[in-house]
């Protein structure tokens, strides 16, 4: 059955981080959480309740001049697909194909934000910056925060700073995820020592499914450690100080690699060039590690006719949701999407060459 | 390497004890904290009730205003309402040590005084902005570092990202893509 496209069209033409062309630093996430005076925290919400909180949010949230052309959704407004795009688009923490009655979802034509309304807290901003631009992404998301405090009084403790409904996240309630592409330290095995020179003590690593064995796609996702003790600026700057270290580690790699035409990286990234041209069926689990290789591949100069940010939105188009808007009668069969998602990958990558 | 740490299946604490059992030849294993009140009952059969956890008197503790139970918490029940803090505080900020997620310099100011405020951040009244050249300083001091070991390639790509926020701090130029 052909799937509605509800959300705003920029979800579709831009996904997530295709205006982002650095290589090492694709994308960064600011969360930020925050319950309101009047009402129980949403596990403890009656529907009614919830469903009056959702709308005086949401309809003070359509009004924000900080968005653009915000939209919002109730939970049955959008079809399962759709969630799961949403929670594809945003590599959402929290799972949001369940949503009940009561629940929404906030977006706007930037398609780099999200709100989940009465999910784990009474608000969840998600903002992502693919310019490399805390800054204004920070005040944004700080500025949205003001004027939604505007009219509704946020739970706050001089002690605990902002309440949450879970208390390792309260203080600032902001959580921070840089997203690290770094395929050569994590193939030389050498993230783990990369880590222990260069994280700060307030920044964790992990992956983008939450593992720290596996990181799928060479993506590595660092997070601040404490919401509370730290003020928004340490958080931001802890995180800064570790990021740039580590891609700085990784480029020294890269360097030498191009130099000394490492013939294990030219092997996987040929390997990965045949797999993506040559299959008839993929696993997103290989096809986000072979898109790794090509990344990397474009910066080493040895992949051409693709560019960087066209791998990032790749790396979006490919996953079950997405692909079920490229292709509009795609049943839910395994065996279907593997075989589109193959066909897909075909034609975005037939005009790439793999430079012998 | 600073991992996130494994959680415990109940508790979201980190955890210590892979717990194993095997009921008519099917094995199945979770990942527990040690004080994982759901292991004490399933080793013990008894609900737990020792000295390093709540008397069973604290463990009849319940908000009032939205019925969270002490119980409850320490299994990983999000809080209830923001009285839970007050109700439940010791319980919490325990935990909170327990996990590591109170920066450790926090930590011996809290243990000298009790009441200490551990939120530094942004206030309701109060808003912060950010300035970009804090991470301008940033990216000096790891050229500064770059430059001392003649990494002069790493050393251009530092002064590319300095250049392009001093350029461009608000974020408003696009970006071609």
């Amino acid at each position: 059955m052909e799937q509605k496209k509800l959300l705003p069209n920029p979800f579709y033409t831009h996904p997530a981080w295709d205006e982002n062309s650095n290589p090492l630093w694709p994308a960064t996430a600011f969360y930020l959480h925050r319950n309101f005076v009047g009402a129980p925290f949403p596990s403890k919400m009656k529907n009614s309740q919830a469903v009056k909180l959702s709308e005086q949010i949401t309809a003070c949230m359509l009004k924000l001049q900080q968005l653009q052309n915000p939209i919002k959704f109730k939970a049955d407004d959008l079809s399962p697909i759709e969630k799961d795009f949403l929670y594809e688009h945003f590599i959402c923490k929290e799972p949001c194909q369940n949503a009940l009655k009561g629940q929404s979802f906030i977006v706007d034509d930037t398609a780099h934000f999200l709100a989940l309304i009465n999910f784990s807290d009474h608000i969840q901003m998600e903002l992502v910056d693919c310019k490399n631009k805390w800054e204004k992404a920070w005040e944004i998301l700080s500025d949205i925060d003001s004027a939604i405090s505007e009219n509704f009084e946020p739970c706050y403790s001089s002690r605990f700073g902002y309440l949450t409904s879970d208390h390792t996240k309260c203080g600032t309630g902001l959580i921070v995820n840089c997203y690290l592409h770094l395929p050569m330290l994590i193939e030389g095995k050498l993230l783990e020592e990369a880590c222990k020179n260069h994280l700060e003590e307030s920044v964790y690593v992990t992956s983008l499914h939450g593992k720290v064995d596996e990181f799928v796609g060479d993506f590595v996702l660092l997070e601040n450690k404490y919401t509370l003790g730290l003020t928004e600026e340490m958080i931001l700057r802890d995180l800064h100080i570790s990021a740039t270290k580590l891609t700085l580690a990784e480029q020294t790699l890269r360097e030498k690699c191009k130099k000394e035409h490492f013939i294990q990286t030219k092997d996987a990234i040929s390997r990965s060039f045949g797999l993506l041209k040559h299959s008839y069926q993929l696993q997103i689990k290989e096809v986000l590690d072979a898109l790794s290789k090509i990344k990397l591949g474009i910066d080493l100069g040895w992949i051409e006719g693709i560019h960087d940010n066209k791998i990032n939105q790749v790396f979006f188009t490919c996953q079950r949701a997405h692909i079920g808007f490229v292709f509009p009668n795609i049943g839910v069969d395994p065996n279907e999407i593997t075989t589109k998602r193959a066909e897909y990958i075909h034609s975005e990558m037939k005009d790439v060459i793999f430079k012998e | 390497m600073s991992e996130r740490p494994v959680e415990c299946s109940h508790c979201k604490k980190v955890t210590k004890i892979c717990y194993t059992q095997i009921i008519n030849d099917v094995e199945t294993s979770l990942d527990m904290c040690v004080d994982c009140p759901i292991l004490q009952q399933r080793m013990t059969g008894i609900k737990v009730s020792d000295k390093t956890q709540p008397n069973e008197n604290e463990m009849g503790l319940c908000c009032g205003n939205c019925g969270t139970t002490l119980e409850s918490i320490l299994t990983g029940t999000p809080l209830g309402c923001s009285q839970c803090y007050s109700i439940f505080e010791e319980v919490l900020i325990n935990d909170l040590l327990s996990i590591e997620a109170i920066p450790s310099r926090l930590e011996k100011r809290l243990n000298r005084k009790k009441s200490q405020p551990l939120h530094v951040g942004k206030s309701p009244s109060i808003s912060i902005n950010i300035p970009a050249s804090s991470r301008i300083s940033t990216l000096n001091e790891a050229l500064n570092e770059a430059l001392k070991k003649e990494n002069y390639e790493q050393a251009a790509w530092l002064r590319d990202q300095i250049k392009d926020i001093m350029d461009n701090p608000d974020g408003t130029k696009k970006t071609s893509t």
